[in-house]
């Protein structure tokens, strides 16, 4: 066998083939031949005269080592191989092989300690200087993997390593090889006896601060220059012996250097103070200060002045490390700050509350003594200050000292410094939230207060007395301040509910009167809506929300039940209490709070009763005033409903059921008794029609149900069909709408059970009230209503039927009558926004479903619309166009906006404003998208056409209904194409714009000006140089 | 024109943490939709499109409050230069005062020139606008003055690329 590697060596001394290497290769594995044995068979070229054949032999048994698994060396063949490898180092050609062999050598298992200690020997008197810098970086590498795997090796050659080490390291430049040579820096520093060797290591390492490299383009070795400072930084900060000679340098480099470098070394110093320790921080605080203290003050950017206040920190926390006094570096600082904070209000003074905050994060005890210090003098400045600057800044600079201990206080056994002033700072802030000039401050101040401090409870309670004052005063002052004032005691209400609800409530509550107030009397009113509006922002609590339920309940029970008939203020009145009572419930749900579903039991059935006994006292005349009412009791149940789970909805459905089929007491049993009404059956055709305007209420308790709530019917599809049934033949279009709901509701969560319903009773309905052209129109385009909202509910949830039904309406958009309905119909199938269909309601709300209608619907569009089809179908067209754009997600109309921008230019010169509007807001919600790819060149082919088509909408008649919102549109638009289209495009018309906008400048409409301003200043932008500033 | 040494190196600074007016506005809206309660209007209507809303002071300030300062990173409002208080409108004719931040402040031609541009620029052309100096608060009020108000003047100025620059460079945080 041995005669087949003879021979392929044979070979490849003359060729230098790999088919060769991998012979000898395969021989080795295959345990057929040895190392050993190759070795002697190369033994001829390896000893040969000849240089070239010497290093060739050399090259042949480095490539197989390189190759062969390690299963295939013997610790006898590392041993020979290592042993004949180190021979061949100080040679001049041998060399490179030579050392690529011991590098993988040195990853194997049978490579030993002595093994390595014999070739770093021989490799420490390597000539680095002599070598390449690839070469160079094999004699790095090497040492690393010794430094991984035989570290103690090293250690045991002592001070021989280290000094042939740095000689190896002397005079590095190229990056890669920095690179590992900074990491070996590092290690050596940490875990070497180097103290002989500081001012070398000083030398091979800070020579190279700062580091300045910039990686060339398509840099083969992806070296880069943020990852050499960060290697620097770790053997810069690698050991305390290298403070004394480093900081001077630092020092140096942070007064003369560019920012770039002021940047890099802030951020080495903040790494390596700590490191150094405190003796070397306290011999060169006093220099470092003065450098530092320029870029505090008197800051090239706000990144250096962080950067500097951080190391202050980190210097101020190394000098002082124990409780002692800040006797020295500390105290020069903080005497500096106090210095400036005699003015607190100029920008130095300003500057010095940053450097407080900076050193109050430092240590417990520094902050202590700091804080000790500047929060007597501020509220000392406060008491004696000249004018309002001071005491907001003094206020400003005291809650960012509070939001700053803010953090610390959450830690227990930490008391923070401020305790000792709290007194002080309490009724300084609120002396400051009586006076208008200081309240907002005082306000802030304030807010972090609590939640920096532990109040006592008649702190809290002295708080919350003042600020319901501030509340209260508000009325007269020009300065709202309400909703922070309540944020506060927002705040409060959760460290002391108990406290708000005593103190704060009832001088809100007492400002809400009895009877409803009157048009004449405007006092009245402003108590009326100053208490709403704090009420319904403060009482998120739930013990503070019970409450004003409860107060606000029985106020609208005892207007409304009080008299016979309620007249329109009573009305107005009860609308407000109802709604505020919906806008707290709102925002709780939005919070997620979880005491929402309990009124389901306590409150709801309270509701219905309200209702079902004024019907019972007006009899015949019906709750036909009482809209509005009537919505505010819906949005209020349908929330409550929706918050509960199936266990509590369950039972609920059975009573509500019952309730609409003439026995409204099944709801309300348990809170009031109620005659039974066997002739109340709204939900029948041809019911009472008296009692029409109470179906919002059946809507109401039914579209917050979850899917798998069980309706008590027996066929959910008659119970469809009859809903629509009753729908479309009622007079009442508040009944109507209800209803639309209603099944929209029931037949998106149980559309499964509804196949019926759906292929039969949807289809006749279509034919009989929809395309019947033998009913008035009228009628037509109600059953139009109702068939588009229960087909909505299939297309949310993208039934398999959605789509088939959603085309039917295309044979509408011939029919003279009908094409514009059918086309607003189709747009809006997509658009939730006026329906029960979201997640909050716990509907099916399936991903991409408009995304779906919209590509389906689009198609056919653009496949039907050819300047041949009749004007009727081609408008009905651009409707469905227009309408569909702005009920789909911006992302998805952006993505077929290429193909379907000549459409949009076209519905520009609808008559119908509203579109416009629509199709404006498209097309600024593309352009101000993320990707604008496709449409750009769309854009761009059409500018011609499409500026005066905007610059002609920016002048609609102001008095026509929508007009802001299109005008402001159309101006946005306007001046987005100066900002996002290439500035050689829109060139040509920059002038045009110009002049057409200035008489947007003098719109009746404050939010039209401000539009325009805004677009000319970007147009202004777009030029090229201006010859002059006030061209155009 | 950014010399080395500031004109003036430690201005007073007022905090402007939020424009108190979106803050007032946000205010507002809410009590207007709780005083539509009442008076049982829906509040979401955006007929309030046909309500005459002149241009007023408040309106003015907003256009020059985030002009920036040349020679300072802060804006003329939270140097103090400029206020509503300063703004004086009168039917089409309108004054509007600066004050430096020191007497000697040679920067006070160009943020005079940077609200000029930015009035020109921003305002229908029937206002005829005024813009001075606030009395007694820089050493060359009257040629400053003079120079802020006299067409030509204002003309020649703005044909300078340099000042131009700078111009823009100050007028670009305004939209802000």
């Amino acid at each position: 066998m041995a005669e087949a590697v003879e021979r392929a060596v044979g070979l490849w001394m003359l060729t230098q083939s790999n088919e060769d290497l991998s012979i000898i290769n395969q021989e080795i594995e295959q345990g057929s031949t040895s190392l050993v044995e190759l070795v002697k068979i190369l033994g001829q070229y390896l000893t040969a005269e000849e240089n070239e054949t010497r290093v060739k032999g050399v090259t042949l048994l480095v490539d197989v080592v390189t190759k062969l698994p390690d299963t295939s060396f013997t610790r006898q063949s590392t041993r020979v191989i290592n042993a004949f490898l180190i021979t061949k180092l100080d040679t001049v050609d041998e060399v490179i092989p030579a050392l690529k062999g011991l590098l993988r050598l040195s990853t194997m298992s049978t490579y030993t300690a002595s093994d390595c200690k014999d070739a770093t020997e021989q490799l420490l008197k390597f000539p680095m200087r002599a070598h390449v810098q690839s070469t160079r970086n094999v004699v790095f590498l090497l040492i690393d993997s010794f430094m991984t795997r035989h570290r103690a090796a090293l250690q045991s050659l002592g001070k021989a390593f280290v000094k042939g080490y740095i000689s190896l390291a002397e005079n590095e430049k190229d990056p890669r090889n920095l690179l590992v040579a900074f990491a070996l820096d590092r290690v050596i520093l940490l875990e070497f006896e180097v103290s002989d060797f500081v001012e070398q290591f000083y030398d091979i390492t800070f020579c190279y601060f700062p580091i300045t490299f910039k990686a060339p383009p398509n840099d083969p070795y992806g070296v880069t220059g943020p990852d050499l400072v960060a290697a620097l930084r770790n053997c810069l900060s690698a050991s305390p012996l290298l403070g004394p000679p480093g900081m001077p340098l630092f020092i140096e480099k942070l007064n003369v250097g560019s920012p770039a470098t002021k940047k890099d070394t802030l951020a080495t110093v903040a790494v390596c103070l700590p490191v150094y320790g405190k003796a070397v921080a306290q011999t060169t605080a006093d220099k470092l200060w003065d450098g530092l203290k320029i870029e505090i003050f008197q800051p090239v950017d706000v990144e250096v002045q962080d950067a500097a206040l951080e190391v202050t920190k980190v210097l101020v926390q190394t000098c002082h490390p124990d409780e002692s006094s800040l006797e020295g570096i500390g105290e020069r600082i903080l005497k500096t700050c106090l210095g400036h904070l005699d003015e607190p209000s100029t920008s130095q003074g300003q500057i010095a509350v940053k450097l407080v905050l900076a050193l109050a994060k430092s240590s417990h005890h520094i902050a202590n003594q700091v804080l000790q210090e500047v929060v007597p003098k501020l509220v000392a400045l406060y008491e004696t200050a000249p004018d309002t600057s001071v005491r907001t800044s003094v206020l400003a600079a005291l809650a960012a000292i509070l939001e700053a201990q803010e953090e610390s206080s959450k830690l227990p056994g930490t008391p923070s410094p401020l305790e000792a002033y709290k007194d002080s700072i309490l009724s300084l802030f609120v002396s400051a939230i009586k006076s208008t000039s200081t309240a907002e401050q005082g306000l802030k101040g304030i807010s972090h207060l609590v939640r920096a401090l532990s109040l006592e409870t008649e702190e809290l309670n002295f708080l919350i007395r003042n600020l319901t004052n501030v509340l209260l005063e508000s009325r007269t002052t020009k300065d709202d301040l309400t909703p922070e004032t309540v944020a506060v005691l927002r705040t409060l209400s959760t460290i002391s509910p108990t406290a708000v609800e005593e103190l704060a409530l009832p001088p809100l509550f007492s400002l809400l009167p009895d009877k409803p107030p009157q048009q004449n009397e405007p006092e009245a009113r402003a108590n009326c809506i100053l208490a709403l509006v704090a009420l319904e922002d403060l009482c998120l609590h739930p013990q503070l929300f019970s409450r004003l339920l409860v107060h606000l309940s029985t106020k609208v029970e005892l207007l409304l039940l009080s008299s016979e008939r309620a007249n329109e203020s009573v009305i107005a009145y009860a609308h407000a209490l109802l709604k505020t009572v919906y806008t707290t419930l709102a925002t709780k749900s939005l919070r997620g709070d979880v005491d929402i579903p309990k009124y389901m039991e306590r409150f709801v059935p309270r509701l219905y009763y309200l209702f079902f006994d004024m019907l019972n006292k007006v009899g015949a005349e019906g709750l036909d005033g009482y809209q509005a009412l009537i919505s505010d009791a819906a949005d209020i149940i349908t929330l409550i409903v929706a918050s509960s789970n199936v266990e509590r909805q369950e039972p609920w459905v059975v009573s509500l059921f019952g309730a609409f089929d003439g026995k409204p007491s099944s709801i309300t049993a348990c809170h009031a008794t109620l005659p039974d009404m066997p002739q109340f059956k709204p939900l029948e055709v041809n019911g009472n029609q008296a009692h029409d305007s109470l179906v919002a209420l059946f809507t109401a308790g039914l579209i917050g149900l979850h899917p798998e709530t069980p309706l008590p019917v027996s066929d959910v599809n008659e119970l469809l069909a009859s809903l629509l049934q009753v729908a479309v033949t009622s007079e009442n279009a508040e009944k109507r709408k209800a209803l639309a709901y209603a099944v929209s509701s029931i037949l998106n969560k149980h559309a499964n059970d509804c196949s019926k319903f759906i292929d039969i009773a949807l289809g006749s309905f279509w034919t009989t009230r929809v395309m019947n052209a033998e009913v008035t129109i009228e009628q037509r385009i109600r059953g139009l209503g109702l068939w588009g909202s229960a087909v909505r509910a299939l297309i949310v949830r993208n039934h398999p039927a959605s789509l088939r039904l959603a085309r039917q309406l295309f044979a509408l958009f011939d029919d003279a009558e009908m094409a514009i309905h059918a086309a607003k119909t189709l747009g809006q199938l997509p658009n939730l926004q006026e329906s029960s269909l979201t997640k909050k309601y716990h509907s099916v709300v399936r991903l991409l479903h408009a995304q779906r209608l919209f590509n389906a619907v689009i198609a056919e569009i653009l496949e039907g619309f050819s300047p041949a089809i009749s004007s009727v179908k081609s408008n009905a067209y651009l409707i469905a166009v227009s309408n569909l754009v702005s009920s789909v997600p911006k992302s998805t109309s952006s993505q077929a906006f290429d193909k379907l921008f000549p459409l949009l230019l076209r519905g520009l010169e609808l008559p119908d404003l509203d579109l416009r509007s629509n199709i404006t807001e498209s097309l600024v919600a593309v352009i101000e998208g993320e990707n604008l790819t496709n449409g750009m060149d769309a854009i761009t082919s059409h500018l011609g056409a499409l500026i005066p088509r905007l610059l002609r909408n920016t002048r609609v008649d102001r008095h026509a209904h929508m007009s802001m919102r299109l005008k402001v549109n159309a101006i946005r638009f306007l001046g987005s194409l100066a900002e996002k289209m290439k500035r050689e495009d829109v060139q040509p018309y920059r002038a045009e714009v110009l002049r057409e906008l200035q008489s947007s400048l003098d719109d009746p409409s404050r939010a039209v000006r401000k539009e325009a301003v805004l677009a000319r200043s970007k147009w202004y932008k777009c030029g090229s140089p201006p010859k002059s500033a006030l061209e155009g | 024109m950014s010399s080395s040494t500031p004109w003036n190196a430690n201005p007073v600074i007022q905090e402007v943490t939020f424009k108190s007016k979106t803050r007032q506005s946000a205010a507002e809206k809410r009590r207007a939709t709780i005083a539509s309660w009442f008076s049982l209007e829906s509040s979401d209507d955006d007929e309030g499109d046909i309500a005459e809303d002149p241009i007023d002071e408040e309106e003015i300030f907003d256009l020059i409050r985030s002009i920036n300062d040349p020679e300072h990173p802060h804006t003329l409002e939270s140097l103090m230069v400029v206020s509503q208080k300063q703004i004086r409108l009168k039917g089409n004719l309108l004054e509007v005062e600066f004050t430096p931040t020191v007497p000697h402040c040679g920067m006070a031609t160009i943020i005079g020139l940077c609200i000029r541009v930015r009035l020109l620029r921003s305002l229908p052309e029937r206002f005829k606008v005024d813009i001075i100096i606030k009395k007694g608060t820089h050493q060359s009020e009257n040629a400053v003055n003079k120079q802020l108000n006299d067409k030509e003047r204002v003309a020649a100025a703005l044909e300078n690329p340099n000042l131009l620059e700078v111009i823009e460079q100050c007028l670009s945080s305004a939209d802000a």
